[in-house]
């Protein structure tokens, strides 16, 4: 229990500090005044309130001022850096992410909208990596050290060293154009078809991570192979596959659970580029969107649950493993 | 002996390398056309006697421009990997050394690093900063940071239990002493055998920048993430897939190579993964 | 909270900067003699046909645009048509003519739109609108007014327009028993209610000033007539409020947008489409307004139009071959040359709006010397901009006026491509300021653009390839937002933009007259000429068709003498549908005149149907 507490109060630290971090970053690195009002920004209301600024037609009158003063007010603007992260945290804990600077949305609503298809993605590219890596994985083992495992070790190289943009650019090209066997881009719509459109992105984020499942199973299935328990299921006369899927795989995905937890981090960071090229309206191309345009309530949130789900996924990862094995936790 | 173990895959890949090093280095002053020069042949045109690799949509020679384009991807993967080693390092054995709060301190710090999705992280930084070489090769380091620095902490950990280390500071060596003689050499030899390896992953960030547009600025900044958006747009992969084709095959092949030969170097040294 | 759209929205319209010109309210009647002359005016697409219920022509049409027609010289459209270039399936192969004389026009159905960019914000008296927001909001707002196919503007949802003495000032009647989508009735207080938040609101005011004067801009009339104060005698306002400066809300509406942002994504207006639903960034969705006042002059076919934002244009246009979609609007090279190869698609080109051009900054060093600016532009590889930016797609540029269009001064030519021209001048401007130039004798200027865009990088590498021999050229790839606003305060050497392209110029003013230079400046090179603004207020308060035309000569000549913008192309904004799609081109005003189609890649969707 003590434990539990123990991780649980990190957890909060963390995020914490991840949402400070962005916070000030944003606030430092940018100017949220520009941010919000733009050009008025640049306005010197002083002068105009004291009628000594230069006048010209188009130019900015008294009611711009009073936009800026609003925008100052609403932001907390006159306030120091981490007080103004005190207000959004205040604001964050009674669920209000903000209002989106691009188009007035809410945030929370972005949030609803785009989360569902980059969970359906991420979900859907693991469900295909696995898919790959388990009966790749099994062969692999099962003919270890020979052509086709030696084959297998060079291709997951080669999978591995593809940068994902360049095999979404590939696959696009190959699958979509060329052989026009799935859609070139997100279909909205119904489901089955939203889940067809989404093939060929799940490929691509999931045949890197295929590759490295395939690697660590492999390894680890071979050991298991040794275990005495295989031996003895062998000297019974069991087919070799029966015991490969029956009694070997299942002790050896323990390293592909560990991490599950990395992998989805190195996802999320795909489905930025993937999402992009696909067209899918997810938030890791509305994350770039926002960080291009500045957007920043937008960029916080989703930093914010990217983070959250990040760690929570890794404490979960965690409490399994000191589950499965008891000397973690002590350390 | 060595040369027995690591096989001959592993010095194709060293050479294949070197020769990028070479190229990156020396691409100036190298037999090459000039990579900015538009038109030096029409739009598009493909691989020919003249144009190795051919031409690209404004007519520059593209086997030119893949060759000056290694120098930006290997710069910022050398140097991304050297500021994530240096500071992920040497915070990493400060941390495993001293132990206590400082060690909790990095650790959290590392943590709260690795918990900003990576991408995000650069997005973030390379978006707001003017985008000049060092501030994307910094921006690459400082997502090497908290990997590199739970490696290194992890193995200090377990050399600073060791009995040479005990000896020494029970002759009453001081720290700095200790960590310099003892622990750096122990520590860091081990991880530079995962240079290589980050370095594949510092090439692919950098590359994946420059598909979002935000890698390297200007017009005379050349790198393959640049040169296969470049070429990557749906009518000119159609019409003119060796555009973007040909960057993607040399930077394929590099980063095969860095994975490969620092896969055998982590296995010659029996080191663990480096997982970002 | 009205803050905060501010910046966005000076950034909307900014931002494509295509899209420009709209603000200005204006849209213009832009020309060209040539209508005769253009060979390409082909085919078919040519709805002209079946669609429109005859119009009757209501009364209404002649009275208000009496003082135009009249004074303008000869019958001549001003305007050329849109080449439609249709490649094709079957149908229109066959036989376009029969075909489309075959084909009686179908009700219901949904069209399937694609633009380039989602509209921010739908709202006309708070978001500037650029062409997706324009594509999405004609058929939720009947305009004012708006263009005939002859360039010249036509009463739309008002029903006359008047001018009052000399065209200071201008009555607007609206229709009677027009209702908006909640069951109100339009009057002229709805009218003065949205021009009043027009004014109010700090960005899109940027536009409306300089039109309007400052005390008592709009008076009302009558219940449903109101008056427009200007500042300078105007013998065609209304093309002045075809744009979004013609739309009008409920003033019960616009009370309660005030303080709920939210309403600014579901506008109400009184057009033949409702706003159904609308997700940004995926699919805004119009349903057909069943209580439309004129339907029974205005057949409407389709039952829901929905509007999709797709980024990568060539994906759009590959949607629209593979049938996913039914018709786009682009002005990317790459799409357009998709669609023209495509079977069973028709492409409707226009050439004649807007231009691409890189401008200097005159208030600023080295710019601010003529002879840096006459370098810059002596320098300049223009001859290899249009095979290898645009692919062909676009025809160069000489002035702001396509050479079909009447106003085309053919005299005037850009003095580009003779480097040797800029070796002196740039050796004498560096002899004089020896600190604006490296020491190798080069000026030294900074070269702006907006980012991340691969097009955008290959126009700045293709434009210092040519300059570097005479200026070393520093780039600063600036997001779009900051990128306008950079130009909009003036802080700037030399950026690429896209801007002009009115239907009528006039309504072009606004961007280089000298009352739009302040610290916020629309003027973007910042360059006053008082003469040139005599001119251009000349030209606004004559009807006289000759006059206008010899005034416009000589503005370009002007221009192209301050060397402040070196134009490249004429944009090539093209509407791709497919073959089933009818009535794109050819609609026609509750009065039946048949409407522009086209402009500047605004199309409306609301008379089409689908076969």
């Amino acid at each position: 229990m003590r434990f539990l507490a123990r991780r649980l109060l990190l957890l909060v630290a963390v995020l914490l500090a991840v949402t400070f971090c962005g916070f000030s970053a944003m606030n430092l690195l940018g100017d949220p005044l520009t941010n919000v009002v733009g050009v008025l920004a640049e306005l010197d209301c002083d002068a105009i309130a004291a009628g000594t600024a230069p006048d010209t037609t188009v130019d900015a009158a008294s009611s711009d001022c009073d936009t800026v003063a609003a925008a100052r007010a609403q932001y907390h603007l006159d306030r120091a850096v981490p007080m103004r992260y005190l207000l959004w945290l205040g604001d964050l804990a009674i669920g209000d992410f903000g209002t989106s600077f691009q188009n007035d949305q809410p945030v929370s609503a972005v949030l609803r909208e785009k989360l569902p298809e980059t969970l359906l993605l991420l979900v859907m590219a693991q469900i295909v990596s696995l898919g790959i890596a388990v009966p790749w994985g099994v062969i692999a083992a099962y003919k270890a050290n020979r052509a086709f495992d030696r084959g297998s070790t060079v291709a997951s190289f080669g999978l591995l060293s593809v940068p994902n943009f360049a095999l979404g650019v590939i696959l696009l090209y190959l699958l979509a154009l060329r052989w026009q066997i799935f859609p070139s881009a997100y279909e909205s719509g119904d489901f089955t078809s939203r889940l067809f459109s989404l093939i060929l992105p799940a490929l691509t984020l999931g045949l890197p991570l295929a590759a490295s499942y395939q690697r660590l199973l492999r390894t680890d299935l071979i050991t298991t192979l040794q275990e005495d328990y295989v031996h003895m299921a062998r000297a019974k006369g069991l087919p070799p596959m029966r015991i490969m899927f029956r009694h070997a795989l299942r002790p050896s995905m323990f390293s592909v659970v560990t991490v599950f937890g990395v992998s989805t981090g190195t996802l999320i960071g795909g489905s930025l580029i993937v999402e992009r090229i696909f067209g899918i309206p997810g938030i890791g191309r509305e994350i770039v969107t926002a960080v291009v345009r500045d957007d920043f309530p937008v960029v916080l949130a989703i930093v914010m649950v990217v983070a959250i789900a990040f760690v929570v996924l890794n404490f979960l990862v965690d409490l399994l493993y000191s589950w499965l094995d008891p000397r973690v936790r002590t350390s | 002996m060595l040369r027995r173990r690591l096989g001959i895959s592993f010095w194709l890949a060293i050479a294949w390398l070197a020769l990028m090093a070479f190229v990156a280095l020396f691409a100036p002053i190298l037999p090459l056309t000039d990579p900015t020069q538009v038109a030096f042949g029409g739009p598009r045109e493909s691989p020919s006697l003249d144009a190795w690799f051919g031409t690209d949509a404004l007519g520059r020679d593209v086997f030119s421009r893949t060759m000056h384009g290694a120098r930006i991807s290997l710069a910022v993967g050398g140097f991304a990997i050297a500021f994530g080693m240096l500071i992920g390092g040497g915070l990493g054995i400060l941390a495993g050394y001293f132990r206590g709060l400082l060690d909790q301190t990095v650790r959290f710090a590392f943590f709260v690093l690795l918990s900003f999705p990576a991408l995000v992280l650069a997005i973030l930084i390379t978006a707001t900063l003017e985008r000049s070489l060092l501030v994307v090769s910094l921006t690459i380091g400082i997502l090497a940071v908290a990997p590199v620095g739970l490696l290194s902490r992890a193995s200090t950990l377990v050399f600073a239990e060791r009995e040479f280390v005990a000896a020494a500071r029970v002759l009453g060596a001081r720290h700095g002493r200790i960590i310099m003689r003892e622990l750096l050499p122990n520590v860091v030899i081990p991880m530079g055998a995962l240079a290589l390896l980050g370095m594949a992953i510092a090439v692919v960030a950098e590359g994946s920048l420059a598909f979002l547009g935000l890698s390297v600025a200007g017009d005379d900044s050349i790198s393959w993430g640049k040169m296969i958006v470049d070429g990557s747009g749906l009518r000119d992969l159609q019409n003119a897939a060796h555009v973007a084709l040909f960057p993607v095959l040399v930077m394929f092949v590099t980063v095969l190579a860095l994975n490969f030969a620092g896969d055998r170097i982590r296995q010659h040294f029996d080191v663990k993964e480096l997982a970002f | 909270m009205a803050a905060k759209r501010t910046r966005r929205r000076l950034v909307a319209w900014c931002s494509p900067l295509i899209v420009f010109a709209l603000i200005a309210a204006a849209c213009g009647g832009g020309n060209d003699d040539a209508d005769a002359n253009d060979p390409q005016e082909s085919t078919a697409v040519e709805t002209t046909e079946t669609t429109a219920p005859d119009a009757d022509g209501d009364s209404g049409e002649d009275t208000p645009s009496a003082p135009d027609a009249t004074s303008t010289p000869e019958d001549e459209p001003l305007v050329a048509p849109i080449d439609t270039t249709t490649t094709t399936l079957a149908t229109d192969n066959d036989a376009d003519s029969d075909d489309e004389m075959e084909l009686q026009p179908q009700f219901g159905g949904t069209l399937r739109v694609g633009v380039e960019a989602e509209g921010d914000g739908l709202n006309p008296a708070a978001s500037n609108f650029a062409v997706s927001a324009y594509v999405m909001t004609y058929p939720i707002f009947d305009p004012v007014a708006y263009w005939g196919v002859d360039g010249r503007w036509t009463p739309y949802l008002a029903e006359s327009f008047t001018p009052v003495g000399d065209g200071s000032s201008w009555q607007m009647k609206l229709r009677e028993g027009v209702q908006f989508h909640d069951g109100t009735a339009l009057d002229a207080e709805d009218s003065i209610a949205t021009f009043r938040a027009q004014l109010a609101d700090p960005i899109v005011s940027l536009a409306v000033r300089p039109v309007f004067l400052a005390e008592n801009p709009i008076e009302q009339i009558d219940d449903l007539t109101v008056q427009y104060n200007l500042n300078e005698p105007s013998a065609h306002f209304p093309q002045q409020v075809t744009s979004q400066l013609g739309m009008i809300l409920p003033s019960e509406w616009l009370a309660r947008a005030q303080t709920d942002e939210t309403l600014n994504q579901s506008p109400v207006g009184t057009g033949p489409f409702m706003i159904e639903s609308r997700i940004l960034d995926e699919v805004t969705t119009l349903v057909r307004n069943p209580n439309y006042w004129a339907a029974d002059i205005t057949d409407i076919y389709l039952d829901r139009i929905e509007i999709y934002p797709i980024t990568d244009s060539v994906i759009a246009a590959e949607r629209v071959i593979a049938g996913d979609l039914d018709l786009i609007i682009t002005s990317n090279s790459d799409a357009i040359l998709t669609l023209r190869d495509a079977d069973g698609v028709q492409t409707f080109e226009n050439l004649r709006s807007s231009e691409e051009f890189a401008m200097m900054n005159t208030q600023m060093a080295p710019f601010d010397d003529i002879r840096a600016r006459k370098a810059l532009t002596f320098a300049t590889n223009r001859e290899a901009y249009v095979p290898l930016i645009r692919q062909g797609t676009a025809p160069l540029a000489e002035t702001m006026f396509h050479p079909d269009l009447i106003w085309h001064n053919p005299d005037v030519k850009q003095q580009t491509d003779m480097p040797e021209e800029a070796a002196p001048l740039v050796d004498e401007y560096c002899g004089d300021f020896p600190d604006n130039c490296t020491n190798d004798g080069l000026i030294k200027i900074e070269l702006q653009h907006s980012g991340p865009s691969v097009e955008q990088n290959r126009i700045a590498e293709l434009l210092i390839d040519s300059w570097e021999p005479y200026f070393e050229v520093e780039v600063d790839e600036l997001l779009q937002d900051d990128h306008i606003i950079q130009v909009a305060l003036g802080s700037y050497n030399v950026v690429t933009w896209r801007q002009f392209g009115e239907i009528d110029p006039d309504n072009d003013v606004l961007w280089i007259e000298c009352r739009a230079i302040g610290i916020i400046s629309l003027n973007w090179p910042r360059h006053c000429d008082d003469e040139r603004d005599a001119l251009l207020y000349e030209q606004r308060g004559t009807d006289d068709l000759n006059r206008r035309v010899e005034i416009w000569h000589e503005i370009q000549q002007q221009i192209r003498d301050s060397y402040t913008y070196i134009f490249f192309t004429h944009a090539n904004w093209t509407i791709g549908a497919a073959d089933n799609v009818h009535n794109v081109c050819g609609q026609t005003s509750p009065t039946g005149v048949e409407l522009f189609c086209n402009n500047q890649g605004r199309v409306q969707l609301h008379q089409i149907w689908l076969s």
